[in-house]
């Protein structure tokens, strides 16, 4: 009896060690493959309206990543592709506040959260990140769309950075002047203050800035919903 | 005693499956990895060219560390690093532009024609196409023979969207499409040295002959 009570409580604290162990193998396999969106085609509102334009625009569908790319998804990358570890990347691509916080090329460090958003990352670098993850930067057009749609995750602090690059993050009004004065004049929705920060914030980047709160997330168009076949053909015969 | 039995059968079960379990996720996510890195070798072959270009001597600051790849006005392929060894006068333009694009390659043309000499061989005049869905290289060449320019010294490249984005971040060229295919974009012209490092920039329509002069003399 004693015998079997024993045998009872070694299979038990055998049991929970598994538990323990089968717990963390769910939390290792968590960044290995992002989870995407996909958002439907539809018309979207610009902050900024064109020139004799209705105001609309067609935003074709595209899968975007749920969250923001991770320290550890792109610690993945960096050892895979030695260029653009921290002692390498070349200032061209990127400003000395690149992977700021990480410890070493590629060491995390305990301040830096595996599974936070990376940030001071430069566009290029997100650029190449995207591409070697086989995706693209969304413009835009498709991350303020898929923003307002407001989907569970992508609005939230936890998995998004503060701010995130876009393919064409300085394409928009950069004419000189065009947020002093005047520039509410030619917003579509001037309560819209967050957007006009987005914008502001955009147009005030350079592509080899490495900042503090700037992460990123990928895209990919959608197969056979025709995106914009240009861009998708061309991406693909860049490489 | 019966009940204790049931219970450990119970339990042996579990840690077996448990076991099991955890033996299939790992071969899962040694799999996973597999993938990945079997369907991302030509990345590989990318990045490793970066380091092969610093090892070329390119400084930190040279566009020739861009590994694009375009095609010029006879549809060769052609990668920005050409041109290394001469100096570079570049502009980014679409052909389908009637305001400002031929006032810039008029303007290139003006400074062509104010380098005195055979001075003149050492420098490429480079236009950059930001309209691939209109700009064939077919069509590059009949605007350059339009305009009589001397394709020894000109070079007239069309490339991916991708490309024509990084080539215009690494300049500081901002362009906007709007609905209707035309663009808003900057006036620039790029002077590039020998090593394909930016020395300075005209931003702006019909600056001074002097002005030209002095950037050349640099």
């Amino acid at each position: 009896m004693i015998v079997i009570k024993n045998i009872f409580k070694l299979c038990l604290a055998v049991f929970i060690i598994m538990n323990s162990e089968l717990l963390q193998a769910a939390n290792s396999t968590k960044p290995e493959i992002s989870k995407m969106i996909f958002v439907t085609g539809g018309y979207y509102k610009p902050l900024f309206k064109e020139e004799n334009e209705s105001g609309k625009k067609f935003v074709k569908p595209f899968y975007i990543d749920a969250c923001s790319v991770t320290n550890s998804q792109y610690l993945e990358f960096v050892k895979e592709n030695p260029a653009w570890r921290r002692s390498n990347v070349i200032h061209l691509f990127s400003d000395r506040n690149y992977l700021r916080k990480w410890k070493s090329d590629l060491e995390l460090g305990s301040s830096v959260s595996a599974n936070k958003p990376v940030t001071n990352i430069s566009w290029f670098a997100a650029n190449a990140y995207c591409k070697w993850a086989g995706k693209r930067l969304p413009t835009v057009d498709e991350w303020e769309y898929a923003f307002n749609k407001k989907y569970k995750n992508f609005n939230e602090n936890s998995c998004t950075a503060l701010y995130e690059w876009t393919f064409n993050f300085n394409e928009t009004d950069f004419q000189a002047g065009s947020y002093c004065g005047g520039a509410g004049s030619s917003s579509n929705d001037p309560e819209n203050y967050n957007a006009f920060i987005r914008f502001a914030f955009r147009n005030s980047l350079k592509a080899n800035y490495s900042l503090d709160d700037l992460g990123f997330r990928c895209a990919e168009s959608a197969p056979g919903k025709a995106f914009s076949e240009n861009y998708s053909v061309n991406i693909k015969t860049s490489r | 005693m019966k009940k204790y039995f049931i219970l450990f059968t119970l339990i042996v079960s579990f840690t077996t499956a448990a076991i099991f379990f955890v033996i299939i996720s790992k071969n899962k996510n040694s799999a996973k990895t597999e993938i990945k890195l079997s369907t991302n070798p030509s990345n590989k072959e990318e990045f490793c060219c970066v380091e092969n270009l610093q090892a070329a001597g390119y400084s930190d600051n040279s566009i020739y560390q861009l590994k694009s790849i375009w095609r010029d006005e006879n549809n060769t392929e052609v990668s920005l690093n050409k041109f290394y060894g001469k100096k570079v006068i570049l502009s980014m333009i679409y052909t389908n532009c009637t305001i400002a694009c031929p006032v810039i390659v008029n303007e290139m043309q003006r400074l062509e024609a104010l380098i005195p000499g055979n001075a003149v061989n050492n420098y490429n005049f480079v236009v950059v196409s930001i309209d691939p869905k209109r700009d064939t290289p077919s069509r590059m060449k009949k605007f350059a023979e339009d305009r009589n320019l001397n394709l020894k010294r000109w070079t007239l490249l069309t490339g991916s969207v991708y490309n024509i984005a990084e080539l215009a971040q690494a300049i500081g060229f901002r362009y906007k499409e709007n609905q209707s295919g035309l663009f808003k974009h900057s006036n620039l012209i790029t002077f590039i040295n020998t090593k394909g490092e930016i020395t300075d920039k005209i931003e702006g329509l019909n600056p001074k002959n002097e002005e030209f002069l002095t950037l050349l003399n640099k």
